[in-house]
């Protein structure tokens, strides 16, 4: 790898650490606008609260959008660590034995999890609850693998998210989730 | 049908295993097709109650993995009336025994 293109691959990834930060603010936010655990009744009684269902809508993009930026910035790290990236699968072993990822089963059920959403039930208010309160649980483990990710970027490439406006509430909610 | 007796037979016994022997399973569209090539496994499940998302997430894994292919699960758990999609699959499909 050249100087340029190595700084060029720094940069991405103290950028790809940025939207980490941001994502999980965001995703952290849209959760705390919601009254835990999501019910049937309750969802049936705000059906046409546009706000309630923008709400939704916006954890589950957020939720999607957090683990993509963390599989992003898994890669970058890797290769800027001189392990092997031919695959996903081989950077989520590296990462599993860093102890970044708790396990690559997990992390596939998590996608696997939030992908099967919202198939068919848009008006199954049972299904919606039941979807929204598993991200509600599983989104502790991506807040928990984000922390992991940056500290390792911090402590083996010395490399910190590019703007950090979002590192002290970032802190705080990963920190709370490890 | 486009599916050997052996993924036929695995099919059955990750569902089985994993949401009850009673759980009758459907495979409805494109494998259906001997013209057709590849494409996703579409599957209609009916157990006799929703199992959780975590569950069903984990059925897809290991379908996934054991057939080494896409597939989509549609759940009808038998406990609910079946959605117009799910009477569909269940009428043109073909019941894996």
């Amino acid at each position: 790898m050249t100087q340029a293109i190595l700084q060029a691959q720094r940069t991405h990834l103290a950028q790809l650490l940025d939207a980490i930060q941001r994502s999980t603010y965001y995703l952290h936010a849209t959760e705390q606008r919601l009254p835990w655990p999501l019910t049937a009744p309750l969802l049936e009684a705000q059906k046409k609260n546009a706000e309630w269902f923008e709400t939704l809508a916006a954890m589950n993009e957020r939720f999607a959008k957090l683990q993509d930026i963390l599989a992003s910035a898994m890669r970058h790290t890797a290769l800027l660590m001189g392990e092997p990236t031919d695959t996903f699968l081989q950077v989520l072993a590296w990462f599993e034995k860093q102890r970044v990822i708790d396990s690559i089963e997990q992390w596939q059920l998590l996608r696997t999890a939030r992908n099967l959403a919202a198939h068919d039930y848009e008006t199954d208010y049972e299904q919606i609850a039941e979807h929204f309160n598993a991200l509600h649980a599983l989104a502790p483990v991506l807040y928990a693998t984000a922390g992991r990710l940056v500290r390792m970027c911090q402590q083996h490439l010395h490399l910190t998210p590019a703007r950090g406006d979002f590192a002290s509430e970032f802190n705080t909610i990963t920190l709370s989730n490890t | 049908m486009r599916l050997t007796q052996q993924q036929r037979e695995l099919i059955l016994q990750s569902v089985h295993s994993r949401l009850g022997p009673e759980t009758r399973t459907i495979l409805f569209g494109s494998q259906l097709d001997d013209q057709r090539h590849g494409g996703d496994i579409d599957l209609l499940l009916e157990p006799p109650t929703m199992p959780p998302l975590l569950q069903r997430a984990q059925l897809k894994l290991a379908l996934e993995s054991a057939l080494g292919r896409p597939v989509d699960l549609v759940i009808h758990p038998l406990d609910r009336p079946a959605t117009p999609f799910q009477q569909l699959a269940r009428l043109q499909g073909v019941e894996l025994q």
